[in-house]
């Protein structure tokens, strides 16, 4: 009996959509038994899906990756899971990586493919930042963190809910301090069209980058090394590890598209991408390419958009 | 106080690509220190400065090539630095976390410093492993890291510019985000000392469990619809999109 265990997202007072992704590819992967771990919903908000044998429910909300931990060593000795798979996000990617360690199990992220293989899992992932795609055989345990968008969506019903028992562990590390995000009047998060600056630009071409922005009045983003330069304040960093954002409209000038960049900016309605490199990852997530000097094309575009 | 500082020699590849079934022949491939990692090297150098920490060591997994990412760090200003002779570990980052603990085991540091992610792979997953596996607290993605006797800061960026500060004791593991403080670069002088220092190697009976059995170049294009010409009709284009939906 294969039993695979999902880690639930939720969104609000219910499953955020991306766990019925999850359920899904556990179910096409070949697992005979499916449980959702969730917590942060009522027994009567956790509603599953076909196909699960049950919802494990938390006892309260999980305060540290260290209970996040605990809960889901409680499940995989319950269920016997052999995998556990969960959605690729920074903030999964701590506990999966211990978890994984602490039960002999392996850890592949931002799967694109999950499959049961008589002595273990084969699962299929990007690598060389995103320019090839390996299969990859896995022994033993797993834990497989799943991107999203590549699995249909299960359909709901309603499945048996099991509450878990209390997490007792404390967390090793302690919130001591934090600091506000600095004033910037930038929102990314409610933006409808966000134009996006990458190091490719380099940055002499930031500042007219900026003053595109301000003529076309559309939101200023940026990806990560263009902030860490120091070219652009953090508030404008969108992928993991800066704003998450969901535009109608994203234009990315110059950003080759590193997956921490591309998680945070696959709820985009529609992307174009302008850059020199016609391998760049970031074509794989686009509705639009150009393949263009994306310093041309700012200086064009400033031309048709003459300052009022 | 003693650091220890992982490192990974990743491959990047350089224009051309040619897939051969489960490898890339390494003349496609451009090696270096992973970015991040250069950042956590920085992190230990500044806390050695600040004379936190006495000795700054560094260690990578991998064959002999691997060496050079050593060399890199010794340049930049490490005290030194092995390699545990650790081949084919590249997609199983517990493993990796595995051959770490046999390096703790050598070399018993307070700290052991890393970058949150490679640059190849971007799994994220070696420094919670390795964490985990020695029992050790765990800060991930770090921009700042200090220590006060037995008692570790770290800066964390969260969303849009807020900052969390977090403590710790020592031992721990912490994993270091790309930030503002850029790694040093070691002068000619540096980089020639380091050709010729000697890195010793451990080997390891840890085999990795997660094979490679296929590659392929990914289909970057996907579905996207490209667009050429000369860059007044690629903006002439692009401006009706914008306006389209303004």
């Amino acid at each position: 009996m294969t039993a695979v265990v999902v880690i639930a997202e939720v969104s609000g007072d219910d499953f955020d959509p991306i766990t019925a992704e999850l359920v899904s590819a556990a179910l096409k992967g070949g697992a005979e038994e499916v449980h959702v771990v969730a917590w942060g919903l009522s027994e009567s908000q956790a509603v599953g899906y076909e196909g699960v044998k049950s919802i494990l429910l938390a006892d309260g909300v999980p305060n540290s990756v260290e209970q996040v931990k605990e809960l889901v060593h409680q499940v995989v000795t319950r269920t016997g899971a052999t995998c556990v798979v969960a959605s690729f996000n920074w903030r999964n990617t701590e506990f999966a990586a211990a978890t994984a360690a602490t039960h002999g199990m392996s850890i592949v992220t931002d799967c694109l493919s999950l499959e049961i293989q008589p002595s273990g899992w084969r699962v299929s992932r990007p690598a060389y930042s995103g320019k090839v795609e390996v299969d990859l055989h896995v022994d033993g345990g797993l834990v497989a963190l799943l991107r999203d968008r590549v699995w249909p969506a299960a359909r709901r019903d309603t499945v048996p809910v099991v509450k878990m028992p209390t997490l007792t562990s404390v967390s090793a590390v302690t919130q001591v301090g934090s600091t506000e995000a600095p004033r910037s009047g930038v929102d990314l998060h409610s933006a409808g069209i966000i134009f996006a600056v990458g190091r490719g630009l380099g940055a002499e071409g930031v500042p007219e980058f900026v003053e595109l922005t301000d003529r076309l009045g559309v939101s200023l983003g940026a990806s990560r090394p263009v902030v860490d330069a120091g070219w652009l304040p953090h508030a404008h960093q969108i992928g993991q590890s800066g704003t998450s954002v969901a535009p109608r409209l994203y234009v990315a000038f110059g950003i080759s598209g590193a997956m921490q960049h591309l998680v945070g900016v696959r709820k985009a309605q529609q992307i174009i991408a302008v850059n020199t490199d016609p391998r760049a990852p970031i074509f794989s997530i686009a509705d639009v390419a150009v393949v263009a000097d994306g310093t041309e094309v700012v200086k064009a575009l400033l031309e048709l958009l003459p300052r009022s | 106080m003693k650091i220890l500082v992982a490192l990974k020699h990743v491959g990047a590849v350089s224009g051309v690509l040619e897939v051969d079934v489960d490898h890339i022949d390494p003349a496609f491939l451009e090696f270096a220190m992973s970015d991040a990692d250069g950042y956590a090297v920085e992190a230990a150098l500044l806390m050695r400065d600040r004379a936190e920490a006495a000795e700054v060591v560094a260690v990578t997994c991998g064959g002999e090539p691997a060496t050079a990412v050593v060399r890199d760090a010794i340049s930049m200003g490490v005290d030194r630095g092995f390699r545990m002779s650790a081949e084919d570990m590249g997609f199983d980052p517990i493993a990796v976390g595995r051959v770490l603990c046999e390096a703790v085991t050598t070399e018993s540091p307070d700290l052991v410093l890393m970058g949150v992610q490679s640059s190849d792979l971007g799994q994220q997953s070696v420094g919670p492993a390795t964490a985990a596996l020695l029992g050790w607290p765990c800060v991930v993605g770090a921009t700042i890291v200090q220590v006060d006797g037995r008692t570790l800061t770290a800066h964390r960026d969260l969303e849009g510019g807020a900052q969390e500060i977090v403590s710790c004791e020592l031992p721990a593991v912490v994993t270091v985000q790309t930030g503002s403080q850029q790694p040093r670069y070691g002068s000619f002088k540096d980089k020639m000392a380091a050709k010729k220092a000697e890195i010793p190697s451990h080997s390891t009976e840890i085999a990795s469990r997660v094979k490679v059995v296929a590659m392929r170049p990914a289909l970057s294009t996907g579905n996207a619809e490209f667009i050429s010409g000369d860059p007044r009709s690629i903006a002439e284009k692009l401006l009706a999109m914008v306006r389209a939906e303004q």
